[in-house]
């Protein structure tokens, strides 16, 4: 026999039950639309069952139901899925943010673009070759010209920005990965305090959840839940998330109730942030390739290293020799010894080691750290070599009494520097004909004019010959006699004109006459026009000749050459490409000097290739907003600036090579380049500008051959330039000559620049459709991941009310079986009472 | 499937935005008439587009530069015109100087009227179109030859400062062509020891007007002959310009037509089909309208609506 009171119990559970089930519900309810909100079942189980005594066998007694716990309707697999497809998405969508961005800035096709502002250049020199002394044809090709510079610096510009952008990108993101780190490490705290004592936290885990999600985005993640075995009675977990690549053991982030966090801020390494680990301590190390014996080391091989981010080239001349592998002194472990001596002596890093092992080289910082970094440079070529108060022997040679010293990097192309020391010269011109025959000036006359002071008509006509009076304006200039009277006059006539003092005649050893302006230097000029009649008898033709300044002019053996000139005898400096050149007091006319500029580059012969070595996180591929920022920024628009450089630099060099060959309007000595460098290091898309001597004056810009006549007729130079649009044909020479690489290279690596561009933009475009493509394809399967994932843990309200219905009726029947119950109860009492 | 009520709020709400995106997408082409406005829509036809436009601005240019050249050489061939006739008229005059029924005076005439000619071809020779010196080859902004004034018989002149450069104007893909008769040639130009220069042409004048007054009948003879081979030259050298004007319109016509099929070809790339994007577009506008009505309806109802 069960107690009297037995029914009563079960019916407090049952309200107790249908009660806890009706606030599940509501906390469902309320939950509907929480993100990161899974649904919570309540798991009711019956109630251990009474057994009493009865009719002489045992009787099992349910004693009603009780609220066991409450869980949550949460697929892990599901949630791995959607993140692993999150990654992903947030990896294209990254990509394809940036991509449009450079898609936008490039603006093709559009008549605002790089590809419309070549065409318009190449026309306006074909434009300008009709009529080469039309200086409105001559203002549109310079300003052209300064469109298209300004084009390309505007897209470098952008380039940088966007690279900055995605730069400071990184730095928020390491951020919040160390952030959601910590809060992930303190809800693994409060969970696990909870299922220590046996309950189930089902809010703080959807929390936990809602972060790894967020962290997905980022970076890709992975989560792995173990039992705690420390608690053998209970359920505890541990929870690890891990992130990157999985296969990467060190790349735990939250380890239960520990933190690996990131370095924040991130070390800048070449002006960028690197992703490490707080607590990397590796030193980062560089194993070379297989070494071939023997390793042969020359005077002057240079390798350049960058080590924790100090750039430093190390000339290897003091260890050469033939490092054959056995002669005692010349192993390989020597080489190894060898060069961390000397990579030492220069290093003002920590002390760094090279080591041989394996038939390789290799190479440690001696540094460890978040920063740690080695790189090899490439020198390759012969470009950026650097000077440190080089003396001119044994690198080069000198005449006379010049001495110069060289210092700074050099970061032209050609190999060798020449100079050559001038005085002061005078404007002179010399005839083109000789003195020759019988000649009656009467009726000739001639203009000249000295130092830009104007036209003066000298009347051939009033002389008369000194030598021979009677003969009045007639000489014979095959008598030498009469030649010199023929000077002498001449000299007189000027004398007594408004070129008095200004002009001086004299006779070469061809018999040629020579005409010499008074004064020296650049502002001197002299020119003669207007030879009418007999005049021509000197033997001129209209032409007109300019002074030169006293001053080195130092020039290198790249064609075209880059030209600087110090003025003057008193000393000084001038940069050329990035090489500083002084000069000593006291040269002598004529006086020159050479500078050996070849250093060669070793990084090859000890097994080196240019890449970086160092120890970051590995992010694993295609998963991320940040791998998309990082992949962006190092190797997209890397590569995409480079493709720009080498875009301006092939213009730069093709229209200089041709323009080199030609004059304007003014006589060139030597051709003058028509793009220059700003900064004079190599011609770049940020660097390139049109020459400074062609902005001030037009008249410069070269459109017929150079030659000692000006022929302002001739467009032939300007016409080859125009064809440069069409490709190669006008530069044929020059490229047999490998002016732009060996084997007759072209500019670029295209039929055309337009082509070559083309191509740039093209890729371009399928790159943007394919991050597109991956971005929507990623995003439908993000949807779907979301849908399943919902379709599980979602709330649906149809569902909550029916579980409401069915709680609040169980409620309600509880309540009425305590009603019964009471009045079962009330009518035992009444027996008890008597009447 | 369980489906609960944030997987149709959500799906909906993502089918309404790819049908904006869609209907964006194709309003952009309708509105611009550009099929592909950026290169990531279609990257192969982006850059055909791309060639075929700097084509067709290399070609502009090239008819500009063609056009110019014609009528460049059509004021050269009007001046050589001239020459001609002036020339036929020298001739004439000889034959009838040659004649031996002539007098004195008949003969002075017919030289004064020589000189004249030959004063005025040197005026021709100096002749400029704009401000450039037509004979002077490259050196357009050299008179060829001094201004020698009338005379009798003309004076010779003793320099010729003009060079036997060509100008040339661009007309095609490496393709330049010289649009200027050589002042050299046309007058006979010879280069003398003595570092003056001679014209045959002029030599030829004198030589006839000097004669003519003297009365030297084989000099005329001589002087006659040399007219024809002037003659001669003068034409050969009119139908070497003819046939490049020829060939210049033949150039001017064919960049002409090859314009024309370039910018068919570039609207074929590039210019959006309107009647198919209509289509389309009224397809995805019923799809949206659609998806918003039947959305307004779904997403609304559920038990809780019916439960008092």
């Amino acid at each position: 026999m069960n107690s009297t009171f037995f029914g009563l119990e079960v019916a407090v559970r049952a309200l107790a039950t249908s009660q806890l089930g009706l606030d599940i519900t509501g906390h469902n309810i309320s939950n509907a639309n929480t993100a990161g909100y899974t649904r919570q079942l309540a798991n009711i189980r019956q109630n251990i069952p009474l057994i009493i005594q009865g009719n002489g066998k045992q009787l099992t007694l349910g004693t009603g139901a009780f609220m066991d716990n409450v869980i949550r309707a949460r697929n892990a697999y599901i949630d791995r899925q959607f993140r692993a497809e999150t990654s992903k998405y947030e990896y294209w969508a990254g990509k394809q943010e940036a991509l449009q961005k450079i898609e936008g800035l490039m603006n093709e096709p559009s008549e605002y673009s790089l590809h419309d502002d070549l065409d318009k250049f190449w026309n306006a020199w074909s434009e300008l070759a009709k009529d080469p002394q039309n200086a409105g044809a001559r203002a549109v090709v310079k300003e052209r010209a300064m469109t298209l510079v300004d084009t390309l610096h505007h897209i470098d510009q952008q380039i940088t920005n966007l690279e900055k952008d995605l730069d400071a990108n990184v730095v928020v993101i390491v951020k919040q990965i160390n952030t959601i780190a910590d809060q992930i490490k303190q809800l693994n705290i409060q969970i696990k305090n909870a299922e220590v004592n046996l309950d189930n936290p089902n809010d703080l885990k959807d929390q936990r959840d809602a972060l790894v999600d967020e962290l997905s985005k980022l970076v890709p993640v992975r989560v792995v839940e173990t039992k705690d075995e420390t608690f053998s009675d209970r359920n505890v977990g541990i929870y690890k998330v891990i992130i990157g690549n999985e296969a990467d053991h060190n790349n735990v982030l939250v380890d239960d109730q520990k933190v690996r966090y990131l370095k924040d801020p991130p070390p800048q390494i070449n002006g960028f942030s690197r992703v490490v680990w707080a607590d990397n301590v590796q030193t980062a190390v560089k194993t070379g390739n297989s070494l071939s014996l023997p390793v042969v080391i020359g005077v002057g091989d240079t390798i350049r290293l960058n080590i924790d981010g100090e750039v430093m080239d190390i000339d290897l001349s003091s260890i050469a020799g033939n490092y054959d592998g056995s002669t005692p002194g010349f192993t390989l472990a020597d080489l190894a010894a060898n060069l961390t001596t000397v990579i030492n002596s220069v290093s003002t890093q920590a002390p760094i080691s090279v080591s041989y092992t394996g038939g390789r080289l290799e190479i440690s910082s001696g540094s460890s750290g978040a920063a740690s970094l080695i790189a090899f440079q490439e020198v390759s070529g012969s470009t950026g070599r650097k000077f440190a108060d080089a003396a001119l022997t044994p690198a080069g040679t000198n005449t006379g009494s010049a001495a110069a010293s060289v210092n700074g990097t050099y970061g032209g192309k050609g190999n060798t520097l020449t100079a050559v020391f001038n005085t002061a010269k005078q404007a002179a011109l010399t005839a083109s004909a000789a003195l020759s025959g019988s000649v009656d000036f009467t009726g000739g006359s001639i203009s000249l004019e000295v130092d830009g002071g104007g036209a003066v008509p000298i009347d051939l006509g009033t002389l008369v010959n000194s030598a021979k009076p009677e003969k009045g304006a007639v000489y014979n200039l095959n008598n030498s006699e009469e030649r010199t009277a023929l000077i002498q006059d001449l000299q007189a006539l000027i004398d007594s004109s408004a070129l008095s003092g200004l002009v001086t005649v004299g006779l070469n050893a061809d018999n040629k006459l020579v005409f010499t302006s008074a004064n020296a230097g650049s502002t001197s000029s002299l020119s003669i026009s207007a030879i009418t009649g007999s005049a021509t008898g000197l033997g001129f033709m209209a032409a007109t000749a300019a002074g030169t300044d006293e001053g080195w002019t130092i020039r290198d053996n790249d064609i075209p050459p880059h030209i600087q000139t110090i003025p003057g005898n008193s000393g000084g400096s001038i940069t050329i490409e990035g090489l500083t050149v002084t000069t000593t007091a006291g040269a002598a006319d004529g006086d020159t000097f050479t500078i050996d500029l070849m250093r060669p580059d070793a990084m090859a012969k000890l097994g080196f290739d240019t890449k970086t070595a160092g120890t970051w996180a590995d992010l694993g591929l295609g998963g991320g907003k940040l791998a998309a920022g990082l992949e962006i920024r190092d190797e997209y628009l890397e590569q995409f600036r480079k493709q720009m450089d080498a875009l301006a630099q092939g213009i730069a060099k093709a229209v200089n090579a041709l323009h080199n060959t030609g004059q304007g309007l003014k006589l060139e000595g030597s051709g003058i380049d028509f793009f220059t460098s700003e900064t004079g290091e190599a011609i770049t898309a940020a660097n390139i500008t049109v020459n400074s001597l062609i902005l001030n004056d037009t008249d410069r810009i070269a459109t017929g051959l150079r030659s000692s006549i000006l022929a302002v007729g001739d467009g032939s130079v300007a016409l080859q330039i125009a064809s440069l649009s069409q490709g190669w044909k006008s530069l044929s020479s020059q490229m047999s000559d490998n002016l732009f690489g060996p084997g007759g290279a072209a500019p670029v690596k295209a039929v055309s620049f337009g082509d070559f561009y083309n191509a740039m933009i093209a890729q371009m475009g399928v790159d943007v459709q394919q991050s597109n493509r991956m971005s929507e394809g990623q995003a439908v399967l993000v949807i779907h991941m979301n849908n399943l994932r919902e379709s599980s843990s979602g709330v649906s309200l149809d569902e909550e009310m029916t579980n409401l219905i069915k709680y609040q009726k169980s409620y309600g029947a509880a309540a009425r079986i305590v009603t019964v119950l009471d009045s079962m109860f009330e009518r035992i009492m009444a027996m008890g009472v008597t009447r | 499937m369980r489906v609960t009520n944030n997987m149709l709020s959500q799906n909906l709400l993502k089918n309404l935005e790819k049908s904006n995106n869609r209907m964006d997408l194709i309003q952009n082409r309708l509105s611009s008439g550009e099929a592909i406005t950026k290169p990531s829509d279609d990257p192969v036809r982006i850059g055909i587009a791309m060639r075929i436009k700097s084509t067709i601005t290399s070609m502009e240019q090239w008819k500009t530069n063609a056009s110019e050249a014609i009528s460049y050489m059509d004021t050269t061939e009007s001046i050589l015109g001239n020459m001609t006739a002036m020339l036929q008229r020298i001739r004439t005059l000889a034959v009838q100087g040659a004649n031996g029924a002539n007098s004195i005076e008949d003969r002075m005439q017919i030289a004064k009227e020589i000189d004249q000619l030959t004063h005025q071809f040197q005026v021709i020779a100096n002749s400029q179109v704009g401000n450039r010196y037509i004979f002077s080859g490259t050196l357009v902004d050299t008179e060829p030859m001094e201004n020698l004034g009338l005379g009798s018989p003309p004076p010779l002149p003793t320099v010729w400062r003009g060079n036997g450069e060509d100008l040339h104007f661009e007309v095609g893909a490496n393709l330049s062509m010289s649009v200027s008769i050589d002042g050299i040639r046309l007058f006979g130009i010879k280069q003398n020891e003595d570092g003056t220069q001679s014209s045959a042409f002029f030599q030829t004048l004198h030589k006839l007007s000097a004669s003519l007054q003297n009365g030297i009948d084989d000099d005329i003879q001589e002087a006659l002959g040399e007219i024809d081979a002037h003659l001669d030259n003068l034409m050969a050298l009119r139908s070497e310009l003819g046939a490049k004007t020829n060939r210049m319109m033949v150039i001017a016509s064919q960049l002409d037509t090859s314009l024309n099929n370039l910018k068919s070809n570039l609207s074929d790339v590039q210019d959006a089909d309107i009647a198919q994007n209509v289509m389309e577009f009224r397809a995805i506008q019923n799809v949206f309208n659609a998806a918003l009505s039947v959305g307004a309806q779904i997403i609304q109802p559920s038990l809780v609506d019916f439960m008092r």
